[in-house]
């Protein structure tokens, strides 16, 4: 009996060490061999196992794989396919290294991803782009874009050139979650739109979810735009830049110690009013006009020891437009941020990121005797830690939070006169915002796959300050008058809102080639960001949920196929079909003054959105042509009680057709050629009908007090671009880009709009307003060093 | 006056490719609607209260059709007096005031407006705020210099009555022309532009009382006679105003969204579609003319 028992324990001890020794995990870096910069979303494959991993936002990996014989395949992008076969029997580390791609300089590829990623990963609704990839778009003014790039992809749309936000998938443009490097972005471009504040030369990666978001992501409902920018060159120094028509930029990065440390700085420099300067001297409203905006950025980042990574980051953009001497308008983002990668054990990676950031904004008109100044400022602070534990062959955990204390200084206005000088400024207001996360990706046997995951976000409106309260007006739709405001001490909490938000991705492999996948997630937004405007402007206001404003939310539901064709998945094709429900949209009455206003809580309404689409996307990945065409049919509306009667109307940005064709060739050694194509349904607009007189003025009015009645036309444009290596030696790369921005000078109009005909004040007249009107050409020179 | 230069950056276009285009088009005819236009004041001159129908928004203005055949009174709630208006025709209701009878409008009094057409009642509700007096009106010698010509001008002395919420219209007349473009609308707050300038009992600002009364490319010639009326009005009437001057030059980059001026005129069914547009609003006016040397 007890020799029976004996061999029992022994029997159970050799199989649990036997099964234990079974499994191993081999963990770290994939990084290029040029520069030690790693590399997002490489793609680990252990061929004996099939099992697969990516590297995450920091190029960490992490895979459990049986023990013994281990065939590694490491690819990523533009880059030769590292193969590693060894014997391993105990958890392993191992940084590889991956060569350029040398096919790269010769052929082009958009191609930017991991071969069948579309349809391996549970990812959906998900477009990846590298700074590559960014590069061989052709570019507004010869300049290549982030923003811009994006706004070629199925889902995403705009409401035309001057328009400093996009839309995706029928959300405004304040759903849209843009991050650089961790921290947020509330104003992501320059010039009114025409540029974001991203230099492509820094880019590293650029990934937009439009659906099936995780649950490490919260705080705005439809999208998010996650920017990783580069490290810096860890073995040498090397830079780049160009001279453009409208700004000329550089960069240089660098080892600090090298292969531990090293740095970036980049900058950016637009001198448009230099150029126009000689147009304008004869006008003397605008002599003066200055025009020009700059991006400064800097980054370091310390390898300590073998688990630890430190990274700093600084951002700071300014943009400065001013009409003559009488009006200007200043605006900025500053960003400083701190990150730590720690790797607790081979299975364990933490991030943990600090940030700070500032978003101001300025307005000036007058001169020196007569002028009024308004200044405001949104200023975050942040801490956000996030985990990801790599469980077993079969989980993935990530679980984390973030913590963000929110400062709004919505005014403070200084008005000079002769009578003196009067000050006066709206209450800041605070705000803190708090959300934790829990995840898991769990493999199902060979062919399902599936995420879920729970994300709790709070927001406490906070005071020093005030309350208000509004009376409820005669009719729906009139302006709420002020009543009574209630004063709360510091950090006292003025409103308190939570939000559970699940988060569900299923994937199901119907063989090597397609896949189905179906997601739902729930997301809550906190921050608003008003405007009344047509076009997103500078002066938009944002503003914290209050007793008042309570957080939106959204509900999307998300159903695709994608599959893969021809040899070596050269081809990649997806279809996808949407359904979001939004919850608390913000809408104005009819006349809302959001300027400078204590009270502007009165002139809001809310109501519930829809929108609805489906997308359907074809990608060619290889060969001398490469693009993609992308083609969106899509609803987005809104009911407001107190507009439009009472009944759905068209958003501001509802667009039915969006076709995207994004092409570029490989001529020969020298040339490479792009084009794109772009062809958009038009924007609604408000029209009116009739026509009445009061005390000697013309009114228009809508009899049926409808919103949105209309179509502007549609929007249409053409674009080329050809680049041409120059000089390509060891110490020095150069290319010249020329483009054409709206080849056949189509004069999309922004807005309709009335206003008195010249020839007869008594009569009015239908106005297109066109932002660009012409074609554009373009040149820069472009190097590397 | 911050839409006016928000609207004259924006078209001062930075890519200078940006224009404007005429456009035709088409827009869907909506039913016409009652206006009803009754600034009324308690000046000696009669009174007229307009009422008229829409028009589709690209016929002529001139076109507009007046109402005939309403009932119209004003109702002085303050001492029950019944102010009744005739039928002049056209579309015009009057009122002949008379100091002798005592039917006149007077200041501190709350009205309300009653008009009956057909079926439907409208009404309306105003007070009679008190008006800042003008006292006086000085002639301004310019010399030449940038936006303006050498020349004579007219600047208005008056100051904003004690205690907040005082509103007035200024209204400048040429040779007896009222200044009537939506760009001349001549509005006060406390003698400023809003409430958010906090003042109160100052002399009207410099735009106010001295640049929207002239036309600086076009100075006043001898012999000109100026008047310069100032009407007190009431708060809404200058968001009235605001929300007029909004939809009439919302334009460019940064145009709004169009939408209906609201009016303060309803009719008594609530439930009923038919809806006045236009506005009613009672001043006491103070005035002071000046001729041009």
């Amino acid at each position: 009996m007890s020799s029976f028992r004996i061999l029992l324990l022994f029997l159970l001890f050799f199989s649990l060490t036997a099964l234990k020794s079974q499994n191993i995990t081999i963990s770290g870096y994939v990084r290029e061999a040029s520069s030690g910069e790693e590399i997002i979303n490489a793609q680990v494959i252990e061929d004996n196992s099939r099992k697969a991993v990516t590297t995450n936002a920091y190029g960490f990996f992490s895979l459990t794989v049986p023990g013994g014989r281990i065939n590694l395949l490491v690819s990523s992008g533009g880059f030769d396919t590292r193969e590693l076969g060894f014997t391993c029997n105990k958890d392993t580390t191992m940084d590889v290294e991956l060569i350029k791609s040398s096919l790269q300089l010769e052929t082009v590829t958009i191609k930017s991803r991991s071969k069948q990623d579309n349809v391996r990963k549970i990812d959906m609704s998900t477009n990846r782009l590298s700074g590559q990839a960014i590069k061989k778009i052709p570019a507004f003014l010869g300049e290549v874009d982030v923003v811009r790039s994006i706004q070629l992809l199925p889902g995403v749309s705009t409401v035309g050139e001057g328009s400093s936000g996009f839309n995706v998938r029928g959300g405004s443009t304040d759903q849209n979650l843009i991050l650089l490097d961790e921290a947020p972005v509330f104003n992501s471009s320059h010039l009114f739109g025409f540029f974001s504040i991203f230099n492509p030369d820094v880019v590293k990666d650029v990934q937009l979810i439009k659906g099936g978001i995780s649950a490490n992501y919260g705080g705005r409902l439809s999208s998010v735009v996650d920017v990783r920018s580069k490290d810096g060159n860890k073995k040498e120094v090397q830079g780049s830049g160009g001279i453009g028509t409208i700004f000329s930029r550089l960069n240089v990065e660098g080892p600090l110690i090298k292969n531990k440390a090293s740095f970036i700085v980049a900058a950016r420099r637009s001198y448009i009013d230099v150029l126009a300067k000689p147009f304008l001297l004869n006008n003397k409203d605008l002599k003066d006009s200055r025009f020009n905006f700059y991006d400064l950025s800097g980054k370091m980042n310390f390898t300590l020891g073998k688990k630890d990574r430190l990274y700093i980051a600084g951002y700071k953009g300014n943009d400065v437009f001013g009409a003559g001497t009488q009006v200007k308008f200043i605006w900025g983002n500053t960003t400083l941020s701190t990150r730590w990668n720690h790797v607790y054990s081979d299975k364990l990676f933490m991030n943990l990121t600090y940030f700070y950031s500032k978003y101001d904004y300025n307005l000036g008109f007058g001169n020196r005797d007569n002028s009024f100044d308004w200044y405001s400022n949104i200023f975050n602070y942040s801490v956000k830690p996030e985990f990801t534990w790599y469980a077993n062959a079969k989980n993935t955990v990530t679980f984390g939070g973030q913590s963000t204390y929110y400062v709004f200084r919505p005014g403070r206005a200084t008005s000079k006169q002769a009578q003196g000088t009067f000050n006066f400024s709206l209450p800041d207001r605070y705000a803190w915002e708090n959300a934790l996360y829990l995840s898991n990706d769990q493999t199902l046997g060979k062919r399902w796959m599936l995420r879920y995951g729970i994300r709790w976000s709070s927001f406490d409106y906070m005071g020093k300050g005030k309350a208000y309260y509004y009376s409820e007006p005669l009719f729906t739709g009139y302006r709420r008058t002020f009543d009574s405001a209630t004063d709360f001490a510091r950090n006292k909490s003025m409103a308190f809102y939570q939000n559970w938000e699940p988060r569900l991705a299923v994937k199901y492999q119907i063989n090597s080639q397609s896949s189905l996948k179906l997601s739902y997630n729930r997301m809550a937004q906190y921050l608003h960001l008003l405007s009344n405007t047509a076009a997103s402007s500078p002066l938009d206001v944002w503003t914290p949920s209050t007793n008042n404003i309570k957080p939106q939310l959204a509900d999307q539901i998300a159903l695709g196929y994608f599959r893969n064709f021809g040899k070596n998945d050269a081809i990649e094709a997806s279809a996808e079909v949407y359904y979001k429900d939004l919850y608390n949209q913000v809408d104005y009455i009819d006349g809302a003054d959001l300027l400078l206003n204590e009270y502007l809580e009165g002139d809001l309404l809310y109501g519930t959105g829809r929108a609805y689409g489906a997308e359907f996307y074809v990608k060619k990945n290889s060969g001398k042509l490469n693009g993609w065409i992308s083609y969106t049919l899509s609803k987005s509306e809104r009911r407001v009680q107190g507009i439009n009667n009472n009944d759905w109307f068209p958003t501001r940005f509802d667009r039915l057709h969006n076709l995207y064709v994004v092409a570029s060739y490989a001529l020969n050694k020298k040339w490479d050629l792009g084009a794109s194509f772009v062809f958009s349904s038009g924007t609604p607009a408000t029209f009116p009908t009739n026509l009445y007189q009061v005390q000697g003025l013309n009114i228009p009015h809508n009899t049926f007090g409808a919103r949105n009645n209309a179509r502007n036309p549609t929007y249409n444009r053409l674009d080329f671009s050809a680049t041409m290596k120059g000089k390509q030696t060891e110490k020095w790369r150069s290319e010249w880009v020329f483009g054409v921005y709206n080849a056949y000078s189509r004069k999309n109009p922004y807005s309709v709009y009335f206003r008195s005909d010249p020839n007869d004040p008594n009569r009015f007249q239908g106005v297109k307003f066109i932002v660009v009107g012409a074609m554009i050409p373009a040149v820069s020179y472009n190097f590397n060093f | 006056m911050m839409r006016k230069i928000t609207t004259l950056a924006v078209c001062a276009s930075l890519l200078l490719t940006a224009c404007e285009r005429p456009y035709d088009i088409k827009l869907a005819d909506g039913m016409p609607q009652y206006t009803i236009d009754a600034f009324v004041n308690n000046s000696d001159s009669i009174q007229t209260i307009r009422i008229t129908r829409s028009i589709t928004f690209n016929a002529d203005p001139n076109t507009i059709p007046g109402v005939e055949g309403a009932q119209v009174a004003l109702i002085d709630s303050t001492d029950f007096r019944i102010h009744l208006f005739n039928d002049g025709g056209k579309g015009n209701y009057t009122f002949t005031p008379s100091r002798s009878s005592g039917d006149t409008f007077r200041v501190g009094h709350q009205y309300v407006l009653a008009v009956i057409i057909g079926s439907d009642t409208f009404i309306s509700g105003s007070t009679m705020n008190p008006t800042a007096a003008v006292d006086s009106l000085s002639l301004v010698k310019e010399e030449d210099r940038l936006g303006l010509k050498a020349g004579q001008y007219v600047e208005l002395n008056a100051v904003d009555l004690p205690g907040r919420g005082n509103c007035y219209w200024i209204k400048t007349f040429v040779n007896g022309t009222l200044r009537n473009k939506v760009t001349e609308l001549n509005l006060a707050y406390d003698g400023a532009f809003s409430p958010n300038a906090g003042s109160d009992g100052i002399p009207f600002i410099v735009p106010i009382r001295y640049v929207a009364l002239n036309d600086f490319q076009k100075p006043y010639k001898s012999g000109d006679r100026i008047r310069v009326e100032i009407h007190s009005v009431t708060p809404e009437t200058l968001y009235f105003f605001a929300e007029v001057q909004q939809q009439l030059l919302n334009a460019g980059l940064f145009a709004t969204i169009p939408a209906n001026v609201k009016s303060n005129v309803f009719n008594l069914n609530t439930k009923s579609p038919v809806k006045a547009n236009g506005f009613f609003c009672m001043s006491a006016v103070s005035s002071e003319s000046i001729v041009i040397p």
